[in-house]
């Protein structure tokens, strides 16, 4: 049993020192430790409470120690406490669950009251996209935010496909998202009474759905010309694309000088922007979400002692005062966000939220790609040219998980927040001052075709 | 070319040594760092309570620079989680003090918050560059040089000839370690763009059941392509069972069924690792049984070993193929490129 006894739900300590226990059951215990140790010692016992996701401690004063080899003692647990009776019982039990193996919901009594994760659920799945779009934005969340409120945040939308791109050449930006909200029947929803005033151009997750360079230039052209503030997005640059990049930002060095204006830059790359650093070019720089590192995940109600620990949950490495003046020292002027965030209230940076999809997952290579064209979701390589499956097709994952695969990635929904009347005052108050709006799966009207990258 | 592998027990070390480990890397997670914050927001990308990934006394550690003098492997330590809370930064430096007036001065790290910390602390910690912090061109190898790096490791799938490139780069100027995977933990996703959960009590994202839909209904572009995937689909609703299995399947101690390289295999291409400056491979598996890892590090020093009777990258391939595999290659490659 105690080979695989998890170190961390029993930890003893003698006379303050921690042991390493090799054995335990309800008349002994058995460990090391390459402290010397007299005959006599104070034991205490840790073991964990899965009740309140925290340790009880069980001590015994003044037992006999007996040594069995050089560095191995044996004490006898006599006059123990029914308690830790009851506790040493369980954890006995648990590990023998885990030496056979099986399912949590074997064991629920012993993990209780923590959740077991509901894998009934799993096989729950929307038979099309349509179905789970209909799920996702059916509720119209209407929202008082005032004018004021309004003025605080700014409203873009994220052009992040062939399909968008191409879409945008021959419509204005309000027109697309007049369209979207057609399309997906959320006129009511708060988002349809916003308007757009910047537009993000490019990909974040992948560098085959970043636009050719005449796109983006076309692109860039028309944001111009209709009065809207432009970033553009730039995803993890493979040593492939490195010589692409370079070109890019080339090329939108010189469309910056023609228009006069400075572009929003947002890096997914540590590299691109060490080689930013070097162009001496006028970008205002942004840290973006693959960098702004956050752990989301829709199974998270179903964590161990999450309910004890929500409040570690709203920060990251961005709030160290020490790494936020790194940043800086870049010349980082904003930073993405896809998970709300508490914001250090001395922050030079500002933030944009993106919404209502966030990224969980993405990969170096496409699995999309591997299985259209493989069978194979695993047979994940580098190729020269991509044929955009990821316009074509997506994966529903459970419905209770509110998850969506696209190409190299998968994005959670934001349930709460787009059925929340209140989001926008949340953002507001939380100190963000731009929400970025993701169509993600709009109907395409101009398929694109095969793209070199 | 040496082999990096996990260590997950003390009791680990000396057989692992004796069957060819020449440095491991390992978790260490205190007692006050469990109080505090339990397995939620981990020292390292381990979030289990149900397994023993991790050392978790410093008596353990303590033993650990014993026997470090006595058969000479080093030991790393991970602190690659992504990223961590501001009040846990200086806890960190108190755990890695504590480690380094021990001995152990290598930590694995991939949250950029902590490398800049640590520097503008002025800790006299080795630092290499974990998978997870996503070194995917000479760009950002350039970027993290200003931290003295002393190696890089690839994050896994990466392309021999991604690699290659990078090192090429940055050997123009110094000398740096590299290290690449070769054995176990092949994802489907890449951990430096996972954002999700690795813990007992949920299944992992990339092992959730889907099904694939069109965007379009009335499009007919790629119809052969949604043949198949309907079929798919239809196959992953019947297998529904195997995926509550792989829920919460305790691979980790399969001693007598476990198969060599069946999650994630590129020891046939440690040749050409070993030509393009590789100087280490990982072998992952923390939390793994001590049989599993013998086998696995006997594996991988047969391998190295293979690369002296060779003349090229070919012969060893076909070589590694034929008596290591039967010809027939595990399914889950790194290196498809």
């Amino acid at each position: 049993m105690n080979g695989i006894m998890p170190g961390v739900l029993c930890i003893g300590f003698v006379d303050g020192l921690d042991i390493d226990i090799k054995k335990i059951d309800l008349q002994q215990i058995v460990f090391s430790t390459n402290i010397p140790l007299s005959k006599f010692v104070n034991l205490d016992l840790q073991i964990f409470d899965f009740g309140r996701y925290d340790y009880d401690l069980f001590s015994f004063e003044n037992v006999l120690l007996e040594q069995i080899s050089s560095n191995c003692y044996k004490i006898l647990l006599a006059e123990t406490s029914q308690d830790c009776i009851h506790r040493i019982k369980d954890l006995l039990k648990l590990c023998e669950f885990i030496e056979d193996g099986g399912m949590l919901s074997d064991v629920d009594d012993l993990v209780s009251p923590q959740p077991v994760y509901p894998v009934e659920k799993d096989s729950e799945i929307f038979e099309d996209l349509s179905s789970q779009e209909k799920y996702w934005y059916r509720y119209q969340a209407d929202t008082d935010m005032d004018t004021k409120q309004e003025e605080q945040i700014s409203f873009a939308v994220c052009l992040d496909s062939y399909t968008l791109y191409l879409s945008y050449v021959n419509n204005t930006a309000n027109e697309l998202l007049e369209q979207h909200i057609r399309d997906k029947g959320i006129a009511e929803h708060w988002i349809g009474k916003m308007s757009v005033s910047r537009i993000y151009i490019g990909n974040e997750f992948c560098f085959a759905r970043f636009p050719t360079k005449e796109l983006l230039l076309r692109c860039l052209d028309k944001g111009y010309s209709e009065g809207c503030e432009l970033t553009v997005v730039f995803p993890f640059i493979r040593e492939e694309y490195v010589l692409k990049m370079e070109e890019v930002l080339v090329c939108l060095t010189q469309w910056q000088k023609k228009n006069g204006i400075s572009l929003e830059l947002v890096f997914n790359d540590w590299g691109m922007l060490e080689y930013v650093r070097n162009l001496n070019a006028d970008f205002q720089l942004v840290l973006g979400r693959l960098l702004n590192k956050k752990v989301k995940d829709t199974k998270f109600k179903y964590k161990w002692g999450i309910e004890q620990h929500k409040s570690m949950m709203f920060e990251n490495s961005i709030n160290l005062e020490v790494y936020s003046n790194f940043l800086e020292g870049y010349g980082v002027k904003r930073l993405e966000f896809d998970s709300l965030h508490t914001i250090p209230d001395i922050f030079m940076k500002k933030s944009s939220y993106h919404f209502p999809f966030f990224q969980t997952n993405t990969s170096l290579f496409c699995p999309l790609k591997a299985n259209c064209e493989f069978n194979n979701v695993n047979r994940q390589e580098h190729s020269s040219e991509c044929r955009q499956y990821c316009e074509i097709f997506s994966s529903l994952y459970p419905k209770h998980l509110n998850l969506i695969g696209l190409g190299n990635s998968i994005f959670g929904f934001q349930l709460n927040e787009w059925n929340d009347p209140q989001t926008v005052k949340h953002l507001v108050n939380s100190g963000y001052d731009r929400l970025v709006y993701h169509m993600l799966s709009s109907p395409a009207t101009q398929k694109p075709e095969v793209k070199p990258l | 070319m040496k082999i990096v592998a996990p260590l997950s027990h003390i009791d680990h070390y000396a057989p692992l040594v004796e069957a060819g480990a020449d440095e491991f890397y390992c978790g260490f997670i205190t007692n006050e760092w469990l109080r505090r914050y339990g397995v939620i927001q981990p020292l390292n990308r381990r979030e289990y309570l149900l397994d023993n990934c991790n050392l978790y006394t410093r008596s353990a550690i303590s033993s650990l620079a014993q026997l470090i003098d006595r058969y000479g492997a080093k030991v790393k330590v991970t602190l690659n989680s992504l990223y961590y809370q501001k009040d846990q930064y200086p806890l960190i430096e108190d755990i890695v003090k504590e480690l380094l007036e021990i001995g152990i001065n290598t930590f694995i790290i991939a949250d950029p918050a902590l490398i800049v910390y640590f520097r503008r602390k002025g800790l006299n910690i080795k630092i290499h560059l974990s998978g997870e912090c996503g070194t995917l061109n000479r760009y950002t190898i350039a970027f993290f040089r200003q931290f003295d790096i002393e190696r890089f490791i690839f994050p896994g799938k990466e392309s021999i000839e991604s690699m290659a490139s990078c090192i090429g780069f940055l050997q123009q100027n110094r000398q740096t370690e590299f290290e690449s995977f070769a054995l176990n933990g092949w994802c489907l996703f890449l951990g430096a763009y996972c954002n999700t959960i690795h813990c007992d009590e949920l299944p992992h994202s990339c092992h959730l059941s889907y099904r694939y839909v069109r965007n379009d209904t009335d499009h007919t572009q790629f119809s052969d392509i949604y043949h198949v995937m309907q079929m798919q689909n239809r196959l992953i609703q019947q297998n529904q069972s195997v995926f509550k299995k792989q829920y919460y399947q305790l691979s980790k101690h399969r001693n007598d069924t476990y198969s060599l390289a069946e999650n994630g295999c590129g020891i046939c291409k440690i040749y050409q690792l070993s030509k393009i400056g590789v100087t280490h491979i990982k072998l992952v598996g923390r939390g793994n049984s001590l049989m599993m890892l013998k086998r696995d590090v006997c594996a991988l020093k047969k391998a190295i070993d293979m690369i002296l009777i060779s003349k090229s990258a070919d012969e060893y391939e076909k070589r590694i193929k034929h008596e290591m595999f039967r010809d027939k290659c595990p399914s889950l490659c790194y290196y498809f490129n």
